[in-house]
């Protein structure tokens, strides 16, 4: 599972942008449990992983916010920006490459690997 | 199972006492809804009282909000830190090589006028860029990540660019001489600084805006 981890960790910023492009706009404890419940609990985003990675993207210009008041206290929203969006389509292509070029490598009837 | 307000206030002020947030106002407000609403999940999942879910959230958060000693930023919480030191990257080291380049391609042409004209033009938004961030700072009505990362030593920079302009000037003035600029370094570097420092800081006026919506 730890080694699981590893492989995850690579592409958090992606995985953080697809979500907000399906959903529209998410706050971080609502990022954590649906990366859990999409993953079946085998992915499991960290705070310390999180929250630098979203201000980073903040600071960038990906991520846009909102703040809402909800029971009692305040929420703050992310959602994708028009640059936002066009990096997560570009990081999607790349990932899905990877995913592919992985896969060619490790069913391919010359690079067999043995497991 | 939703916490009282006395329990939100409570959270708050661990927060800003025990872990530094008091001056984060941005960071304080994100971290007060998720530590409540991980509290909340705590208590009714295991079902256990306020005071233990707490114990509980904040000891997975005790990496991330607690002081990092080993950083540059060592008086803030790690995560703060950490974003400081990504900004770092972006906006202070690329401006030294930025710097460089320019106070070399001056000297290729240091002995035309024009390139002291050029260089005090320089100097000059560089004053008014800092004045400008002074009085955006005087105006703040929040403390974020953002704004106190700008806000460092930003009246030392005002000061010293002022100096340096008051050097190149007196010497210019006292010799004659247009082509000698001994603070050109100083006053270029200063100036991108504070045009660096714009940029953050036009950023941060969307989240000064998205505070004063719900505050």
């Amino acid at each position: 599972m730890k080694k699981q981890q590893q492989l995850y960790k690579g592409s958090l910023n992606t995985i953080i942008m697809k979500l907000l492009e399906q959903q529209g706009k998410m706050y971080g404890y609502e990022i954590t449990q649906k990366v859990k419940e999409i993953t079946r609990g085998e992915m499991n985003i960290t705070e310390g992983a999180l929250y630098p990675a979203l201000h980073k993207m903040e600071a960038d210009g990906f991520l846009d916010v909102e703040m809402d008041r909800v029971d009692g206290r305040i929420r703050k929203y992310y959602k994708l920006t028009e640059s936002g969006v066009k990096e997560t389509v570009s990081r999607m292509e790349e990932l899905e490459n990877f995913i592919r070029n992985m896969q060619n490598i490790v069913t391919g009837p010359n690079l067999k690997l043995e497991m | 199972m939703q916490l009282t307000s006395n329990q939100i206030n409570h959270i708050d002020y661990v927060l800003r006492n025990d872990y530094s947030f008091e001056y984060f106002d941005d960071l304080r407000i994100e971290l007060l809804d998720h530590i409540s609403t991980d509290v909340e999940a705590e208590m009714k999942n295991n079902e256990i009282l306020f005071a233990d879910a707490l114990t509980r959230v904040l000891f997975k958060w005790k990496d991330e909000i607690s002081w990092d000693r080993t950083s540059k930023y060592d008086s803030v919480p790690k995560m703060v830190s950490k974003l400081w030191k990504k900004l770092d990257w972006k906006y202070n080291y690329c401006i030294v090589p930025l710097t460089a380049l320019l106070c070399f391609g001056s000297m290729l042409y240091r002995k035309e006028d024009w390139v002291t004209y050029v260089m005090y033009s320089i100097g000059c938004i560089g004053l008014v860029l800092g004045f400008y961030l002074m009085n955006l700072f005087s105006k703040n009505r929040f403390n974020t990540v953002l704004s106190i990362y700008a806000e460092d030593q930003i009246k030392i920079y005002v000061g010293v660019l002022v100096f340096a302009l008051f050097v190149n000037l007196s010497i210019n003035y006292s010799d004659g001489d247009l082509l000698s600029q001994p603070a050109l370094f100083i006053i270029v570097h200063t100036t991108f600084v504070f045009v660096m420092r714009t940029f953050i800081m036009r950023k941060n006026i969307k989240i000064e805006n998205q505070l004063l919506k719900v505050m």
